[in-house]
């Protein structure tokens, strides 16, 4: 599949006048740029060791030297906040990621053959979207051991259903398209169609989706966190951080407020972004 | 010109639906010969693209239900095969271009990529080896841009179909359509999407490009003047039911069914003013659940018998190759 320069320079023509999509560039490159060089750099990138106890420093008001202040155990909040990148992004990455896939194919599959597989394949993500997330993630964390992999784990579950029925609505009226009639009577092999006819036609509404949804799946794995379930101490995370904070919020507000401020942020910047991208992709804004 | 490919007969095919069955195909027997271009015409509605999408075995099964019938094609009852095997007859063996060429093309792709698909399965079933040698699909790509007269080739492969005009796309269409060297081509109302000129144009590129293939076409329309121009023969259907077969000037010149009588004198002549207002004929196609009985055409016919409600009609021979369903020709 080739895609054509002049499509991406009117997407970028398109997505330069949205003032609210370039803030939610902005931001995700930035948390996308930050999360890889922690990963490049580690704790070097940081002008604190993110957990070293230094008792004495601890529950220091935001300041020059410590831009969010410290916490409890005198840990620099800022550096904490910036090493937590990587860890969230992986969380909302492939969250979504794996969602996509699953989703897609299944619902592509589901929508486009129709009948007694569409009936199967729907009625069995019916079940997914059943299972109440939240409760498996606790089940899960109980069963195996709290960890960042179990909690993408229990949310996959009850997360790909959603792109499932996005990708089974895209290809039922797919389907109908006079295009697709003209690949079936060219003599294209159903699998065939569906691969490079149904599936490339229904990614933009799911990418769409994709994108907002990153912000939504982070928020919820910080939900995990902050019961408990997700990363585990010393290692920093941001839903993690707010929890740990609650104690303290009459007198160290800064140490739940500013993670949680950083979350909001991420979340609001995907989907802004998200949102521009509906927009561009969106042939009425085109000419 | 004997060689049959294809032949449909006794073909009956109804839509179950929760308001009632609906009997879209009647009993239609259909033959087309080798290299010949037959003429399906009749109004909305009266079975036309069915008869095509069940030849293709893309009647969408429910509600559709063939309830009777054969379609022997090479050989066999199409109707007997699976959908796996009907996939291999289509492209090469049967193939299709519909009325609206702006929305035939998947609108991700090149004109390029979306040929030399079709060329590709053609060569994968004709076991050439060269499906794998892009330069070889690449120049047929070519080749078949310039049969179906689109400038400049090479560029125009690149272009996606939203750039293209109507007719442009359509000659793409033809072009998937004949690439794949299919012994048969369905064209359901190819020209009615387009405005006049185009439309002679693309009648003109069909006919030539039909008979470099040597293949034989079903040619949908609802526009005698169309049908008149590229049919070897034509067949008239009302109702799901075909109500006369002739060859084409025969047909023209000597209609017999009254249905094909009212149609022509429905029709602008070519010449002189109009001094008379054109004739309509009256009533509208019957409800195809509810088709009167008999002769489906009785409540609009000027010569109604009184047998014509009671007793439907079978298509007879009157004069060779000329077959008509209408009880004046019984007796």
């Amino acid at each position: 599949m080739s895609i054509d320069r002049k499509e991406i320079a009117l997407t970028l023509d398109v997505l330069r006048r949205d003032r609210l999509a370039i803030g939610g560039i902005a931001v995700v490159t930035l948390f996308i740029l930050t999360s890889i060089a922690v990963l490049i750099f580690g704790n070097s990138l940081v002008p604190y060791d993110p957990t070293v106890v230094n008792i004495s420093a601890a529950f220091q008001p935001p300041s020059i030297q410590h831009l969010f202040g410290t916490d409890n155990l005198g840990r620099d909040i800022f550096s904490r906040c910036v090493v937590a990148a990587p860890i969230d992004a992986e969380i909302g990455f492939s969250i979504v990621l794996v969602s996509v896939l699953i989703g897609g194919i299944v619902g592509s599959w589901a929508g486009y053959v129709g009948g007694k597989v569409d009936e199967l394949l729907m009625r069995i993500t019916d079940i997914f979207i059943a299972v109440p997330t939240l409760v498996l993630a606790v089940a899960v964390g109980v069963a195996l051991g709290p960890g960042i992999e179990h909690v993408i784990e229990a949310n996959l579950v009850g997360w790909w259903p959603v792109y499932a029925r996005l990708a089974r609505a895209g290809a039922l009226s797919l389907k109908e398209s006079q295009f697709i009639e003209a690949a079936k009577v060219a003599g294209l092999a159903r699998f065939k169609i569906i691969i490079r006819h149904i599936i490339p036609n229904n990614i933009s509404p799911i990418l769409v989706y994709a994108t907002l949804d990153i912000g939504n799946a982070i928020l919820y794995a910080s939900v995990l966190s902050y019961l408990g379930m997700g990363a585990q101490p010393p290692q920093a995370e941001w839903g993690r951080m707010v929890f740990d904070g609650q104690v303290y919020l009459t007198n160290a507000w800064w140490m739940s407020i500013l993670p949680g401020l950083v979350i909001f942020t991420v979340a609001l910047g995907f989907n802004l972004f998200g949102d521009g991208l509906r927009d561009t992709l969106d042939p009425r804004y085109r000419k | 010109m004997t060689d049959q490919i294809i032949q449909v007969s006794e073909l009956s095919v109804v839509f179950e639906t929760l308001e009632g069955r609906y009997s879209a195909l009647n009993n239609v027997d259909i033959t087309i010969n080798e290299s010949e271009v037959v003429g399906l015409v009749g109004e909305s509605g009266c079975g036309k693209s069915t008869l095509a999408l069940a030849i293709m075995g893309l009647l969408p099964r429910p509600p559709a239900k063939v309830i009777s019938g054969s379609i022997m094609f090479s050989g066999t009852n199409l109707l007997r095969y699976n959908e796996k095997q009907m996939e291999e007859v289509r492209g090469t063996g049967i193939s299709m271009i519909f009325q609206e060429p702006l929305t035939s093309l998947n609108p991700l792709f090149t004109i390029g990529d979306q040929l030399s698909e079709t060329i590709r399965i053609k060569m994968q079933r004709h076991n050439e080896h060269d499906a794998r040698d892009e330069r070889k699909v690449r120049a047929e790509v070519v080749d078949w841009l310039k049969r179906v007269d689109l400038a400049d080739p090479e560029s125009a492969m690149e272009r996606y179909p939203h750039e293209w005009s109507g007719g442009m796309r359509q000659r793409v269409m033809i072009a998937m359509a004949l690439a794949a060297k299919p012994a048969l081509m369905l064209a359901d109302e190819p020209t009615s999407a387009l405005d006049v000129t185009t439309q002679a144009q693309i009648l003109r590129l069909v006919k030539s490009l039909v008979q470099e293939v040597k293949a034989s076409v079903l040619f949908i329309s609802h526009d005698l003047a169309v049908v008149a121009q590229i049919a070897d023969r034509v067949a008239v259907m009302y109702a799901g039911m075909v109500m006369e077969e002739a060859p084409v000037n025969e047909i023209f010149e000597n209609p017999l069914h009254p249905y094909t009588q009212s149609l022509m004198s429905a029709f602008p002549k070519e010449t002189g003013v109009r001094k008379t207002r054109l004739e309509t004929i009256p009533g509208s196609v019957p409800n195809l659940a509810r088709i009167p009985t008999g002769c489906p055409f009785h409540p609009r016919c000027k010569f109604v018998k009184q047998q014509c409600s009671t007793a439907r009609p079978e298509l007879r021979e009157t004069s060779p190759g000329h077959k008509v369903a209408c009880v004046i020709y019984n007796q």
